[in-house]
């Protein structure tokens, strides 16, 4: 009787380690990163990070896959350290400061692999300058723009982080504009901070000057934020 | 070993005796199909449950996304926390939380939805083999017409274009069978219009006293509906958006789909307009303080105006979490809590106060005089400026369109016998500042509170503690019963529900004629100005989309109307980039003897601005992994 308890115990020992196979997966080791380069000047171009451009993709070799995005940081960069390698078909980049792109490429995603996208900014922001005396922050600049839409509107976003844009911000001044820019025309506009809450005397805050076309789903563009700190005494 | 096997043997023999009938067995606690529906009761009890999951959006409609579901309940019980879908809009705030639009403001109603049609389905099957008389069949066939047109009308409002399913899905072991793909957008809103109208060929006349569908409810639900399709054609290009679904037409109609919705909504309109069973309730005030009292006491009592209610959602069964709701515990002002620890939630915004009009000066909408330069928009105290200096905290809000002061309790007036002290602050007479903070000064030997009250038990305002005084200085009396005394327990709420009322017909009119052209102009203008009438006021607008707008935010607000007027005429996103909501604060100026009141305008205290995006003018397809749908743009 003993041998057969034993006999049977162990038989279930055996039935219980081989049902249970360790499921742990791979952890992904693949990397797609890159940037958004202007066709022209070769500089990345600047965006939001909110509501910006996210970097479509699908990974290809399963059924109703969701679409994964990337998002495209204010700097006009994007990366992801985590993906699976593998092929993925890469949607057409839209809804950017850019012309909508409209080829679906296919790409190989391995442990490094960069990928730029070359696009075509709508407007360029020249020759700007972005200065503060005492509370109120001017800034100057030209508007170049690569399509024949009108410019909707242009804009000075202030706050605490470089991110800073038209949906970051503690205070703004924008003006309408509705109308084909001329790239000599130059542009003022003045922010004056004095009775916003948002903005302490003493401290440093980014101010960035965007640019929005009137085109379906478009985003603003932007010049380089600027670093200005408000006076302590007026 | 030879027992083994006999033992073996017999136990096997047992079994396969033993389990004979078990399956077949029927539940003794369950009502068959066959039962249920040949008795006219058992229809009835079945038509009461089918009203009971309808996705009327009421006292106790919760809006938000939560496991489970929303609608009629949140976390225990109706109201839970006092979130109205109003405090995402720019016309009400929560005294404590950052309650604003996100992805969050409108949940799922995806399963809910599918089960009422299932079930709806299940007993229009069965209609045609009833015993009953033609005039009952009748009748049948158009209730649950309009039980559908009612949950296919919520599911299109938040989904687009969705699965059309006519006939209770028959299970069989192949799956794919039931998978039903997404009609488009313009096919669901047209399915919606057929089935209200289907209802409203079968449905007897009535008023809102019924409880149940009647004719004019299935009209005044396609004239809801109906605007609503339209506005979305319309109004597609303030927001377009790309990607499968549209490619596909299951989100987004075009525009010449619009007039034809607007023609539907204007002919559902006139039907009950030319049917002379409604009116507006006392149309002609004698005053604009009898117009306040008049509006404040249709929402107490909706039993009291059954000319003006097409379709009451009654609630009598105090205690049930399901029915009885809320309201009172939650948005009485903090000095009428009676013990009830989290009072005083609903707070209208200055934005909302700045919509009405002035009777001096009306057919626009007047922003609060609160400085002498008449430049209004500022945010904050600035010491520099001149501010109009008023006697009480309410003054200056004399003058404005009834409606304002038969929706909110202001600073300084009585309810319930009670004056509720609504105070942000003072300015000591030496010109320093005491604002949004505890403390106290002595002038002439009078001491002096900066909320009004030296315990926080004696104010209703700008108190932090608790979260139970309002942060907008504005407070909350629609929907509250005033003879009645706060009774600090749950679901004690017993006022019913207009679902549907006849102002809002009204306003559906004069707004498909504005946008569309269609219909006539004389009539349109008419009743748009009746509405005003009722309100106290004495000359008469223009039919302009702006008068139109003003007068429907104003005399439907916090009927969770306004959320689905910025969604379907696309403002939301150009409301929201980054917006924040105002408050007004009545501050105390000790400069003066005997002290007055200057009115400050500023951001909401301890709030944020919010921002909507575009991708939430439809909600994500819920269950896409088992159902293979195309899911809404930008998911």
């Amino acid at each position: 009787m003993k041998n057969i308890q034993i006999l049977i115990f162990l038989m279930c020992g055996v039935l219980a380690f081989s049902s249970c196979e360790l499921d742990n997966y791979e952890a992904p080791t693949g990397s797609l990163s890159g940037s958004l380069i202007d066709m022209e000047t070769g500089e990345t171009v600047q965006g939001d990070i909110i509501s910006g451009t996210n970097i479509e993709l699908i990974e290809q070799g399963y059924e109703n896959p969701p679409i994964q995005r990337l998002v495209v940081k204010v700097d006009g960069t994007y990366r992801n350290d985590m993906m699976f390698e593998g092929k993925y078909t890469l949607l057409p980049l839209t809804r950017g400061n850019f012309v909508p792109k409209t080829d679906t490429l296919t790409i190989d995603i391995g442990g490094q692999t960069v990928h730029n996208f070359e696009v075509q900014p709508y407007i360029r922001i020249k020759d700007y300058s972005v200065t503060i005396d005492g509370t109120k922050i001017t800034a100057t600049f030209k508007l170049e723009q690569t399509v024949d839409d009108k410019v909707k509107s242009i804009g000075l976003f202030g706050h605490s982080s470089p991110a800073v844009g038209e949906p970051l911000q503690f205070g703004k001044k924008t003006k309408t504009l509705n109308k084909v820019v001329d790239p000599t025309t130059e542009y003022e506009l003045v922010m004056d901070v004095r009775t916003d809450k948002d903005f302490e005397k003493g401290k440093a805050y980014h101010f960035r000057i965007g640019a929005l076309i009137s085109a379906d789903e478009a985003e603003f563009n932007y010049a380089p934020a600027v670093r200005l700190t408000i006076p302590l005494s007026e | 070993m030879k027992i083994y096997k006999l033992l073996y043997t017999a136990v096997l023999g047992l079994t396969l005796f033993g389990c004979s009938d078990v399956l077949d067995l029927k539940p003794t606690d369950k009502l068959s199909g066959e039962d249920l529906f040949s008795d006219p009761e058992g229809v009835k009890l079945y038509m009461a449950n089918l009203y009971y999951q309808l996705p009327v959006e009421d006292f106790t409609y919760f809006h938000r996304n939560r496991d489970g579901g929303t609608f009629n309940y949140n976390g225990g019980g109706p109201n839970n926390g006092g979130f109205v879908q109003a405090m995402h809009t720019d016309i009400a705030m929560h005294s404590e939380f950052g309650e604003g639009v996100s992805s969050n403001s409108w949940g799922s109603w995806w399963n809910e939805g599918y089960k009422l049609i299932r079930d709806v389905n299940t007993l229009i099957k069965v209609i045609p083999d009833l015993d009953i008389n033609d005039q009952n069949r009748k009748l049948l066939i158009g209730e649950t017409a309009f039980i559908r047109a009612y949950a296919y009308f919520a599911l299109a409002k938040r989904y687009g274009g969705v699965p059309l399913i006519d006939e209770a899905q028959e299970y069989s072991t192949d799956v794919e069978n039931l998978k039903v793909p997404r009609s488009t957008e313009k096919e669901t809103w047209d399915f919606v219009m057929t089935e209200c109208q289907l209802a409203a060929d079968n449905l007897l006349e009535g008023d809102g006293s019924q409880r149940r569908a009647t004719k004019y409810a299935a009209l005044a639900l396609k004239s809801r509906a109906a605007l609503h399709a339209a506005s979305l054609a319309k109004f597609w290009n303030k927001s377009p958006v790309t990607g499968e679904a549209v490619d596909k037409g299951l989100v987004g109609m075009s525009e010449s789909a619009a007039s034809e919705f607007y023609q539907q909504c204007i002919d559902a309109s006139e039907a009950i307009m030319q049917s002379e069973v409604f009116e507006l309730f006392r149309p002609n005030p004698a005053s604009p303080e009898e117009a306040a009292e008049n509006y404040r006491q249709l929402f107490e009592n909706p039993n009291g105006a059954p000319q003006e209610a097409i379709f009451i959602k009654g609630s009598a069964i105090i205690g049930n979490d399901h029915t009885a709701n809320n309201y009172e515990i939650w948005f009485n002002p903090n000095q009428l809590a009676n013990g009830w620890p989290h009072p005083g939630r609903y707070c209208p915004t200055a934005e909302w106060a700045d919509m009405f009009e002035v009777y001096d000066t009306p057919g626009v909408s007047t922003k609060l005089s609160t400085v002498v330069d008449g430049n209004e928009e500022y945010e904050g105290y600035d010491p520099d400026r001149e501010y109009i200096k008023y006697d009480t905290p309410h003054d200056v809000y004399k003058g404005k369109d009834a409606r304002l002061w038969g929706t909110a309790i202001l600073p300084g007036t009585i309810w319930k016998n009670t004056e509720i002290v609504i105070q942000a602050g003072f300015i000591k007479p030496d010109g320093s500042t005491k604002f949004l903070q505890g403390g106290s000064t002595t002038v002439n030997g009078v001491k002096y509170y900066t909320y009004g009250s030296s315990s926080a038990s004696g104010h209703s305002g700008f108190n932090p503690a608790g979260g139970n005084h309002t942060r907008t200085g504005i407070g909350f009396k629609k929907f509250l019963n005033e003879p009645v005394d706060v009774n600090p327990a749950w679901n004690q709420g017993t006022l019913d529900f207009m679902d549907m009322r006849y102002a809002e017909i009204l306003l559906n009119y004069a707004e498909a004629v504005a946008e569309s052209g269609l219909g006539d102009q004389t009539l349109a203008k008419k009743v748009l100005n009746d509405i005003r009438k009722r309100a106290g006021h004495t000359t008469e607008v223009d039919l302009t989309s702006e008068n139109i707008l003003r007068e429907r935010t104003v005399e439907l607000c916090f009927e969770n109307k306004r959320f689905y007027d910025l969604i379907r005429r696309r403002d939301f996103h150009e409301l929201f980039n980054v917006r924040d909501r105002h408050a007004i604060l009545p501050i105390l100026d000790l400069r003066e003897d005997p002290p007055k009141y200057v009115m400050v305008r500023d951001v909401v205290p301890r709030s944020d601005p919010k921002t909507f995006e575009p991708k939430w003018y439809y909600r994500p397809i819920p269950g896409r992994g088992a159902n293979g749908l195309v899911n809404n743009p930008l998911y």
